[in-house]
């Protein structure tokens, strides 16, 4: 390869912009390995919901998790993503730093209320992980749907707090919009587990399901 | 270091001082690993219930849980999102501590965040894999020895089997894309560092974590169900499963956040001018191998992660009996475990390809058919897993299907034979042990891609799938093409990352030791598989006893080729030669940079005018060669010398012109 020297030296920090979109691109990246998990997780449950081995989807008699449990707790991470996007919106339009402020605050509030709920999901399950292959699945989407509220908390207290000593402004507003696609993210993720867990009885009635 | 860069890099910020935060190193690691591993232990053993059947999988895995949690606390790994949440920001001179600026040999033992630093640790680690890997493969070939031999017994020689396969797997998953993907990548496309800087030094020392975790395996029943961990026989293993599987969990982890790490810097951070017909073969082979791990080790470890609720608490997801299915960890598994191929042979194999030009004083044959190649493979190797489940009776309408992708895979990779071919055919070949690596991953992986042919095929799979054969095939692959690569990518760019020459003569002993020793192994293996001999048995019939012994002998000469590779890379990084900044002539612009790097490798960023592959195209300057130390003639002294001045401007003589 043939390399010539650029005229003057690049400067040694680079712009905003530039880390922005490379900070992006990162951040979508990292989300594909996410999206892979959960992917494998949706697919697992309807792999085996599907399968109905032995007819053991569903033990004799068993209850069920109330399907609207979990639709509660996705609308409450869509709720908690507007209300991000609105204070985002906020700080790059018309550099509202008190609207951030007061966004991500509230968003969390919302999350941390999620993650409540979905600890209160996990012990008022009317079953045991152990007395189905259904029961497993639901403790175990239970389980990442916690670790991702867990997480956005993190972040969410984080954002609050560099909101409030003044961190963001409409010309610095990149990690803002990057928090934003996590935040979009477990949103709609969530959803897809609402929607998966929607899907209970087995279609596969010939094995006894 | 050279004084500009010091001048650039430094800022009045400096200060070594104070904060602990600061004095953490692995000493610090290990001791947090411990005490929070012994914190989990004493909880998990008082507050489980005792008379439950899982309690010992469920202490085990708390404690592996802390340890690793201790790990990367103890190495600093929170530091960065404790003070993002804190809002206190690092300073240019936390950032220039984490980078290891003026630290010496400790920052290698440090969360090091410079991309130089990060390679030489995985390359260290490798090499620990590596090793802990081959000694198991000698006592698995000692047992083997003979018909009846009673050197391990039936449980050992299964642990032993299955963590030879693990340990080995992760070691050829990072054996190119860690030291290479990290030290030389990053100068390669012309940056300054990888894009993340302290996402790269969290991927090494999840790794670091994960490697105790693993081979406490051994230590805890071991892992009697090969590197699969197939359920359900992983769901009734001993607690040594619980190291596999939590080793997987942290090891997937690791890997995404390197690919990540890796492909952002790649897309965002390459040279002016480096247009994507510019970018060197390299970079395309180690971002489709990470770029294949990204969404393929995440589903390796969903298996894990229901593998482990069905060991601690009685999960259901791979017993029949509680409306689970062993298929569904079949095909999370493979779903990983075919891609995972390519991510190891990939990257290998394009290094070589990377290197071939240099040697042969050619441009690379037809770089558009080479990325197509690639390209071809990875699209590909998602749509082949089941080619492995032929004979568990999941999903037989596939089988055909199956078949149909798995043997057009072979369309791709012969491609890549051809580039390679196409790119020593009529070169003027200077005979390097890099280029000697080529030769050799032609000849391995020619067999081993034909025999993955045969396997490919549906009647024949159904007779050789569990036999010795198999074994052979996959060795094949990943052994004499995948580590064959990579052990030329260690000689070829050796030079750039400790400054020193490898010793030519100790090279040629270990690559003739490790060549004809891995084909007496695995040539015998086909030889016994073929008649019939199933593996992962510890016991066999008489009338395979001299493919055995011949297999064994073929090992022990591995085993001495690969203990004097080892000698020869500790010798040559202690006092090897001094290594002038481009000993091959090389034109791609690791080879640009002076040694020692720079801790920001480039004073000022290069512009890139041209392709990297203008080999022997009238720029031919004998004379310019610099001499190093190690006799290192070219075969055809004068057309094949390298054309190291006129063809790579130095980045300072650039500038003072």
């Amino acid at each position: 390869m043939t390399a010539v020297t650029a005229g003057e030296p690049v400067p040694h920090h680079e712009n905003l912009e530039t880390v922005f979109r490379r900070q992006r691109t990162g951040v979508v990246l990292l989300l594909v390995a996410d999206v892979a998990f959960v992917g494998s997780l949706v697919f697992s449950y309807f792999y085996l919901r599907g399968l109905n081995t032995e007819g053991g989807w569903l033990a004799k008699d068993m209850s069920i998790a109330p399907i609207w449990e979990g639709w509660a707790l996705a609308g409450g991470l869509v709720v908690s993503a507007a209300v991000y996007y609105w204070g985002q919106v906020g700080l790059t339009r018309d550099n509202n730093v008190r609207q951030l402020k007061t966004a991500t605050a509230l968003a969390t509030f919302v999350v941390l209320l999620d993650a409540v709920g979905q600890v209160a999901q996990l012990v008022s399950l009317p079953f045991g992980v152990q007395d189905s292959s259904y029961a497993s699945e639901m403790y175990v989407i239970a389980g990442a749907g916690l670790f991702h509220l867990l997480l956005a908390l993190f972040i969410g207290v984080g954002m609050w707090n560099r909101s409030r000593i003044g961190k963001y402004s409409a010309s610095d507003p990149f990690q803002v919009r990057i928090v934003g696609i996590w935040w979009t993210w477990i949103a709609i993720a969530a959803v897809v587990t609402a929607f998966t867990t929607s899907f209970v009885a087995s279609p596969n009635h010939i094995v006894g399901g | 270091m050279s004084e500009a860069m010091v001048k650039l890099g430094a800022s009045p910020e400096v200060d070594h001082g104070g904060g602990w935060m600061r004095r953490l190193n692995l000493g610090t690691a290990i001791a947090g690993g411990v005490i929070l591993g012994a914190i989990g232990w004493f909880f998990a053993h008082h507050f489980t219930d005792s008379t439950d059947p899982r309690v010992s999988d469920q202490v085990t895995l708390i404690t592996l849980a802390c340890w690793a949690i201790g790990f990367m606390v103890g190495i600093g790994a929170f530091n960065g999102p404790i003070r993002w949440l804190t809002g206190r920001d690092q300073t240019h001179a936390d950032e220039m501590f984490l980078a290891g600026k003026d630290q010496g040999v400790s920052r290698y033992f440090r969360f090091t965040t410079d991309h130089k630093v990060v390679g030489i640790q995985y390359l260290v680690a490798t090499m620990l894999l590596l090793g802990c890997g081959g000694t198991l493969a000698m006592m698995i070939r000692t047992q083997l020895i003979t018909p009846h031999s009673t050197f391990l017994g039936p449980q050992t020689y299964n642990s032993i089997v299955g963590l030879h396969g693990i340990i080995m797997i992760i070691a050829t998953i990072i054996m190119v894309t860690g030291p290479f993907g990290n030290f030389i990548l990053p100068i390669m496309i012309g940056a300054r560092d990888m894009a993340f800087p302290r996402l790269n030094a969290l991927s090494f020392w999840l790794l670091a974590a994960a490697i105790p975790v693993l081979l406490s395996a051994g230590f805890m029943g071991g892992i009697p169900t090969g590197w699969s961990g197939y359920a359900p026989l992983a769901d009734q293993a001993p607690p040594g499963m619980d190291g596999y599987l939590m080793a997987i969990i942290i090891f997937a982890i690791s890997s995404a956040v390197a690919g990540a790490n890796i492909t952002t810097t790649v897309l965002t951070m390459r040279a002016r001018g480096m247009t994507w017909n510019r970018t060197p073969i390299f970079i395309y082979g180690t971002v489709a191998s990470v770029g294949l791990a990204l969404p393929a080790l995440p589903m390796f470890m969903s298996a894990q992660v229901l593998l482990a609720v069905d060991r601690t608490v009685s999960g259901k997801f791979y017993d029949a009996a509680g409306g689970g299915s062993p298929w569904l960890y079949q095909n999370l598994f493979w779903l990983f475990g075919h891609p995972e191929v390519y991510v190891i042979l990939v990257p290998a194999v394009i290094a070589l390809m990377e290197l071939t030009p240099v040697f042969a004083r050619k441009p690379l044959y037809n770089f558009n058919a080479a990325v197509l190649g690639i390209v071809g493979i990875v699209g590909l190797s998602v749509m082949v897993w089941a080619h492995h489940m032929y004979a568990s009776g999941w999903a037989p309408d596939l089988n055909g299907p199956f078949m149909l992708t798995t043997e057009m895979i072979s369309v791709p990779t012969g491609v890549l034979f051809l580039v390679v071919i196409g790119t020593i055919w009529r070169g003027k070949i200077w005979t390097t042990i890099p280029m000697m690596a080529t030769y050799a991953m032609l000849w391995n992986f020619i067999i081993g891609g034909v025999t993955g042919i045969y396997l490919s095929d549906v009647p024949a799979d159904y007779d050789l799938h569990g036999s010795m054969f198999v074994t052979a095939h996959f060795h094949y692959t990943l052994m004499g093409a995948g580590l064959t690569g990579a052990i030329g990518a260690l000689f070829y760019w050796f030079p750039k990352m400790t400054g020193r020459m490898l010793s030519h003569k100790l090279g040629l002993v270990s690559f003739w030791m490790v060549q004809i020793g891995f084909n007496v192994v695995f040539l015998g293996m086909f030889a016994v598989g073929l008649a019939g001999q199933p593996r992962r048995v510890f016991t066999y019939d008489h009338m395979f006893a001299v493919g055995n012994f011949v297999s064994s002998i073929g090992a022990y000469v591995i085993g001495l080729g690969m203990l004097v590779l080892l000698y020869t890379v500790i010798s040559g990084w202690r006092r090897g030669p001094i290594a002038p900044s481009n000993p091959w002539g090389g034109k791609t612009l690791e080879w640009a940079v002076p040694n020692p790097i720079p801790l920001e490798n480039f004073e000022v960023l290069p512009v890139v005018i041209s392709d990297a592959y203008g080999y022997g195209e009238g720029d031919v300057s004998p004379g310019h060669w610099v001499e190093p130390a190690e006799p290192l003639e070219p075969a055809h002294a004068g057309a094949g010398a390298p054309d190291v001045e006129t063809s790579t401007v130095p980045l300072q003589e650039g500038r003072a012109e």
